[in-house]
Parts: structure tokens; C-alpha cells; sequence
């Protein structure tokens, strides 16, 4: 016969206890069996024995919080405890096992490379100093009046510090799920988000110069805000802790949704005005030193004409 | 002008504001010979029972007919089914106004009342400058007075004409006939801008619209929107096109030369801001319009014709630098205050042009009015792009105009530029 294993849930890496002798006591005291320091359970809560035919009882000694097995409440009298079978003393979640239990496949990461460049500090160093490249151009190009340095350093420090924290909470979000500490790999990820928001910035008023409009970039915007974010953090999860799937989605949504929620009330307000009276005229407003557009350079006459062409009287006589 | 007339339309909306002292009383003659054919003209909200506009009107070629301006009862014009109009006698008598024809390009209106009411004035024309006249009226509603003041003369620099009257019109005083020593009208009281500066409106206008009722036997216009917007279109159109024939001053703007001021249409201002030190990017502007306006409704005003030029240089900014805070620049916005109910939302056409060789990034907007058929609002905007460290900004923003004439206007403006290399 196989192995009896009691398996103790706990976040991230459950505990183990290979069952041999009986009778077995479990709880909080120290003189038991299988020690469980959880405040919901009693100091002596179970007691497993096993007859001579090799079966197996249950005895539920806790008069405070009780013990539920397979989702039944137990009374005082032994029951008979059938092998595996869910336990809950208290609050804390137990599992009896055979040893032949099969177990999940190893999560096969696909991505290890590219990983490897968010797990090695070096590149995450590169990434930072990017990312740290990236906004002070931008705050040296918006900047209008004369700065001194300490200006653009103290702005940088700035970046650098909500930089931090977010990589903070993103590696406390993780530590929490995994029981890893990812802090280097989630400054990575985040420098990476970071700089891309800055080149997509500049992509974007590009495109809109070059198309005369201003659409390019509000859709690099909104695709940023809305799949790249969750889709980094999803890569993220995957990656940095070994999540499957579905909990690596549902992590990535939760940290990105601030931002989802934000650009969607967003895109709501869009629509309402855009349906709405306008006193002033939208129109496309960029220019760019390097001035490079779409639309040929008409002479005078044939824009004009072009003019009067694109615009109707809009209302009947 | 038009703010002129929007300081007596605030003004008469601010009823009991005490304080305007009273023009002294001139011959008391002429009051009293006038008086039974000066009369108090009210705009009266139909919900509130209570009235909204005050002016003054007189009676004039028939004993039912009265005349006083556009602005006086333009509540009423645009919004028939809101308010009645009604007036008040010297003696207290009131009764209600029938509308029978406006003419806004000169802000005048003739109504006609339920019963005869006095003697008509007759119609004079303006006296030789210097010459005595009595303004009267009803001024902020604290009761019939005369004003005397001094003609001095017709206007030359406004298309609309009105005479120049040194003496103290009020608010309230508006539709008010202004009287020669033989009593007769020869001005129509319509707007003031303080210390003794008020304006008239010649009383030939009014005798062009009675002539017109009286062949028609004083029947009363059907679809004044539409009056309305014939009367814009032909005082517009004829205005354009002696704007497009007029003389057109060069002035320089940066590397640019452009089109200034426009005799006896557009004048010019140049703004001149204290250079800040650390600023990196330098700003010429220069900004032109004209005087005159149509006033149609409170924040409706049409017949202007405004144009600036923005130059910008830096030596200190990298050309992107210069770019973005170029671009920050480039925002232009309508000063109007039409609302949905007035206009359409603007439709803009944007591309790229060559003018006086240089490469201007172009947008031109339009946007039509609801009831006023044919008019837009024109808004044109430039900017030149192509040069590492200096941009030029132009707008163009023409109100209540026809489209293509607003397309002439800006095909000459554009031809007279010049790159002065």
C-alpha cells in the first residue's frame, strides 16, 4: 500500500508530512505529531488511528473551531476517514494523500530567453538607464524656458522613485503568489514599460504628422493602455513566477486595471463628446522639425480648390 | 461697435442698477412737444409675466407705428414663442407690439401698436456737424428724459455709417429718437461708450425700411430669419467686395511680408510682451480686425473679419525643442458665442501648401448657421513648417459670411504674402 501524506496548504509552496506510525495527533501544542502553528486550530485538534484491518478514524478533539472532512462537520464520535480526503481544522486547509498521487506536469517555460535578459540585473541595469534616457529627452524637449541640471536630475529622481514603487508593488503582489522575490526583474519590467510609453510617444506624433491626423496616436495609446500593459505583466507572471496560464492572466488584469479603467472612462467620454456641440474646431495640430507628411505640398490655387471641395455646406437652404 | 451695443443690452438686463446720473434737461419745449410720441418698448418673458429687454422707441409716419432698434426686441425676434413685446406711455398707458420688419444690419425694428397712440415725428437728415440735438429716451427705466449734445457727423472709418453724437446716451435709451430744434428725427439712439461718446443711427435707414411697409400697407414680414439672412448676405457681400478693392497695407512680420491693416476696414495692433529672460522661444505677434459687426443675439455677432501673425524664433533650442513648443502654439480657438442652437459643429480640411514659396502646414474650417441660410463662420489657420528654428503662425477668422467669399478673402490674403529673404 502506498504512502499516507498529509499535505498542508499554505500560499506558494504547501508542506508535507509522510504519515508511518498511528495513532497521529495534530494541533497547535507542541507534544503532537504534526504541528500546525495556525491560531484557528485547537492545541490538540485530530487524532488519526488506524485498526487492524488498516482502517482509517478520525477523531475530532477541538471544542472551539471544529473539524469539517470532505465539506462534513465532525461530531465528537470517530468516523471513519477514507483516503484522500479534503480536511479543514478551523481555517487551515489540509489534504490526505496516498504517495502515489499523481502530480501536475512541470510548468514548461517557452520564453526562457527573453526572460533571462528581465532576470539578469545587468540588462535591467540597461533597460534602466534607458528608460531614465527616454524621459529626460522628453522633459528636456517640453521644456521651453532655461533649466539648470538639478531641474532635469531632481525630475529624473522623481521618475526613478515612482519607478521603484510600482516595481515594489508588482514584486509584492508577486512575492505574495509565489513566495519568490522578483524586485530586479519587476524594475525590468517596468523600466521596459517605461520606455516604451516614451517611444510610442514619439512614434505616435510622428504618425500624426505624417497623416495629418490625430489618430495614430490615440490608437498607440489605447493599445498600449489596454492589451500591452496586461500582456507584459501576463509574460511577467508567467516568467518571474511560474504561474499558469489563467492565474498569470487574472494577476496581470488586476495590476494593469487601473490603467484599463482609466483609459476606458476615457474612450466613454471621447464617444459622448464627440457626439456632443464643439464651439471650437478640432483639428490636427502637430508639427514636426522633421516634417515629413503624406499629403503632397500643393500650390496655393489647388489647395484651395481642394478646400471648397472637402467642404460643403452642411446645412440646407 | 459691437461692444458698444453689448454694453446697453447688459446694462438693460440690469434693471434698478441706480446710479447713472442724468443728463441735463434741455429745452423744455421740445420735451414737451415730443413727449406723447416717446414710448417705452418691453420685451416681456411669457412665463415670468416680467420684462427682460427695455429700450425706447417713437412714433413715427402713422399713429400705430413705432420704430426702435433690432437690439431692443432681438429677445423677442429669435425666440417668438418665449416673449410678448409691449410698451409703456409717458402717462403709464401700456399695450401690446405687433413686429413688422427689422433691419439688423442698422439695428432697427418697426412695430405696431394695438390702438393709435400719438402724433408721428417726421423724418429728417443729419443736420451739419456742430449743430444742437436732443436724444430722448427712457434710460434705465427711471423714467422719460432729454439729453442735448452735438452732432459731429457720420462716421467715416465704420462701414455702418452712424452719426457721432457728444452727448450721454444710457442704456435704455436705445431705440430713442434724437431730434433736430424743428423737432424733427434725423438719428435713431443706439449705442454709447461713455463720456459723451454715443452713436446714431441716421434716420434715412428707417425712412428706407417705412417706405418699403407702406407699400406693402404695413403687413408684416413673414420669416424675418430669412429677412434676416438676406440682409446679412447683401451687407456682407457688398462689404467684402469693397474690402477686396481697398487698399491693402504691407507689413512686415518676421521674414514675412503680409497683409496689414486694410483702409478704412481692418486696423492693426502689434502686442508687445516684456521679453522673458529665460523664454527660449521669441514671439512676434500682430493682430488685425475690423469695427464692424452685425448684432443678431445676446453673443451673436456676425460681419467680422479678424486676422493675426505669430513669429516665432529661437536660437537656443535644438530644432525638436523648437518644434514642440511651436506646436504648443499652434491652437486656435473661436472667440464666438454661438451655441448649438445657432451653428453647426466645425468641419476642418487640413493639407499641405506653398505660400510665397514657403511650405505652410493649412487648415481651413467652416461651420454653417441653423437659421441663417448661406452664412458661415470661417476659421483658417496656418503654419509654416520646413525651417529648423523659426515658424510663422497665420489664422483667418471670418463671421457670418458667405463660404466663398470667405475663400476670396483668403486667396488674397494668402497672394500678398512675401518671404523677405
Amino acid at each position: 500500500m502506498a504512502k499516507l501524506i498529509l499535505e498542508i496548504q499554505k500560499r506558494g509552496l504547501h508542506q508535507y508530512q509522510r504519515l508511518e506510525q498511528f495513532p497521529v495527533t495534530i494541533g497547535r501544542a507542541l507534544d503532537n505529531d504534526v504541528i500546525l502553528s495556525d491560531v484557528s486550530v485547537s492545541p490538540h485538534h485530530l487524532r488519526i488511528e488506524q485498526d487492524e484491518a488498516g482502517e482509517l478514524y478520525l477523531h475530532n478533539l477541538s471544542k472551539e473551531n471544529g473539524t469539517r472532512m470532505n465539506g462534513a462537520l465532525l461530531g465528537e464520535l470517530p468516523a471513519r476517514l477514507p483516503v484522500p480526503s479534503r480536511l479543514l481544522l478551523g481555517s487551515r486547509r489540509l489534504n490526505l494523500l496516498t504517495s502515489d498521487t499523481p502530480v501536475t506536469p512541470t510548468n514548461m517555460l517557452k520564453f526562457g530567453s527573453f526572460y533571462s535578459i528581465m532576470a539578469n540585473p545587468v540588462w535591467v541595469g540597461v533597460l534602466l538607464v534607458l528608460a531614465v534616457v527616454g524621459l529626460f529627452s522628453e522633459n528636456y524637449l517640453h521644456t521651453f524656458v532655461e533649466q539648470g541640471v538639478w531641474y532635469y536630475l531632481s525630475d529624473i529622481l522623481l521618475n526613478l522613485v515612482v519607478m521603484a514603487v510600482i516595481a515594489l508593488f508588482i514584486a509584492g503582489v508577486n512575492w505574495l503568489v509565489s513566495h519568490r522575490w522578483v524586485f530586479s526583474s519587476a524594475l525590468g519590467i517596468v523600466a521596459l514599460l517605461t520606455l516604451l510609453k516614451s517611444l510610442l510617444g514619439v512614434v505616435g506624433d510622428g504618425l500624426d504628422y505624417f497623416f495629418t491626423s490625430d489618430t495614430p496616436q490615440n490608437v498607440l495609446l489605447t493599445l498600449y493602455n489596454i492589451p500591452l500593459v496586461t500582456l507584459l505583466l501576463y509574460f511577467f507572471q508567467r516568467w518571474a513566477s511560474y504561474l499558469r496560464p489563467w492565474s498569470a492572466l487574472g494577476i496581470a488584469i488586476l495590476l494593469s486595471l487601473p490603467l484599463v479603467i482609466l483609459e476606458v472612462v476615457g474612450l466613454g467620454d471621447e464617444a459622448s463628446f464627440g457626439e456632443g456641440f464643439s464651439p471650437n474646431p478640432v483639428y490636427n495640430q502637430t508639427l514636426s522639425s522633421f516634417n515629413i507628411h503624406a499629403a503632397p505640398t500643393l500650390p496655393l490655387n489647388e489647395f484651395l480648390q481642394q478646400v471648397e471641395e472637402a467642404l460643403p455646406n452642411s446645412v440646407e437652404k | 461697435m459691437y461692444r458698444l451695443l453689448q454694453k446697453i443690452i447688459l446694462a438693460m438686463c440690469l434693471l434698478g442698477l441706480a446710479g447713472a446720473g442724468l443728463a441735463e434737461t434741455a429745452s423744455s419745449s421740445i420735451y414737451q412737444d415730443a413727449e406723447q410720441s416717446i414710448y417705452q418698448v418691453r420685451v416681456i418673458s411669457k412665463q415670468g409675466g416680467e420684462k427682460t429687454a427695455i429700450g425706447s422707441g417713437f412714433i413715427v409716419l402713422e399713429p400705430n407705428i413705432i420704430a426702435t432698434n433690432y437690439h431692443v426686441v432681438s429677445m423677442f425676434v429669435n425666440d417668438p414663442e418665449e416673449f410678448d413685446l409691449d410698451y409703456l406711455s409717458t402717462t403709464g398707458k401700456t399695450g401690446s407690439l405687433e413686429l413688422l420688419a427689422v433691419d439688423v444690419v442698422h439695428d432697427l425694428a418697426v412695430l405696431r401698436a394695438d390702438a393709435p397712440l400719438g402724433a408721428p415725428l417726421e423724418l429728417a437728415d443729419v443736420p451739419p456737424k456742430g449743430a444742437r440735438l436732443y436724444a430722448m429716451g427712457n434710460p434705465m427705466d427711471l423714467g422719460f428724459v432729454i439729453i442735448e449734445g452735438t452732432n459731429n457727423g457720420i462716421l467715416k472709418n465704420s462701414d455702418e455709417s452712424n452719426i457721432l453724437f457728444s452727448g450721454s446716451l444710457n442704456p435704455g435709451m436705445s431705440g430713442g429718437p434724437t431730434l433736430n430744434e424743428e423737432r424733427q428725427v434725423v438719428g435713431v439712439n443706439v449705442a454709447t461708450s461713455g463720456n459723451e461718446i454715443s452713436f446714431l443711427v441716421p434716420a434715412r435707414h428707417l425712412g428706407v425700411i417705412l417706405g418699403r411697409l407702406k407699400l406693402t400697407g404695413f403687413k408684416p414680414d413673414t420669416d424675418i430669419s430669412e429677412r434676416i439672412a438676406e440682409q446679412i448676405h447683401s451687407h456682407t457681400g457688398k462689404y467684402f467686395e469693397r474690402l477686396l478693392d481697398a487698399k491693402w497695407n504691407v507689413r512686415s512680420v518676421g521674414k514675412f511680408g503680409v497683409p496689414g491693416s486694410i483702409d478704412n476696414f481692418t486696423r492693426c495692433w502689434d502686442e508687445v510682451s516684456k521679453p522673458d529672460e529665460e523664454e527660449l522661444l521669441r514671439i512676434r505677434d500682430t493682430s488685425c480686425a475690423n469695427d464692424a459687426a452685425i448684432y443678431l443675439d445676446d453673443g451673436l455677432e456676425v460681419g467680422q473679419i479678424a486676422y493675426d501673425y505669430r513669429w516665432f524664433t529661437s536660437d537656443a533650442m535644438i530644432s525638436p525643442r523648437f518644434y514642440n513648443s511651436y506646436q504648443e502654439r499652434n491652437v486656435s480657438v473661436s472667440n464666438s458665442e454661438a451655441d448649438k442652437n445657432d451653428v453647426t459643429n466645425f468641419d476642418c480640411h487640413a493639407g499641405f501648401t506653398r505660400i510665397a514659396e514657403q511650405e505652410f502646414k493649412m487648415t481651413v474650417c467652416r461651420r454653417d448657421y441653423h437659421n441663417y441660410a448661406g452664412l458661415s463662420d470661417v476659421m483658417v489657420t496656418g503654419a509654416m513648417v520646413g525651417h529648423k528654428q523659426q515658424g510663422m503662425i497665420f489664422n483667418l477668422d471670418l463671421k457670418g459670411v458667405a463660404f466663398e467669399q470667405a475663400m476670396q478673402v483668403l486667396k488674397r490674403m494668402l497672394g500678398e504674402f512675401k518671404w523677405q529673404n
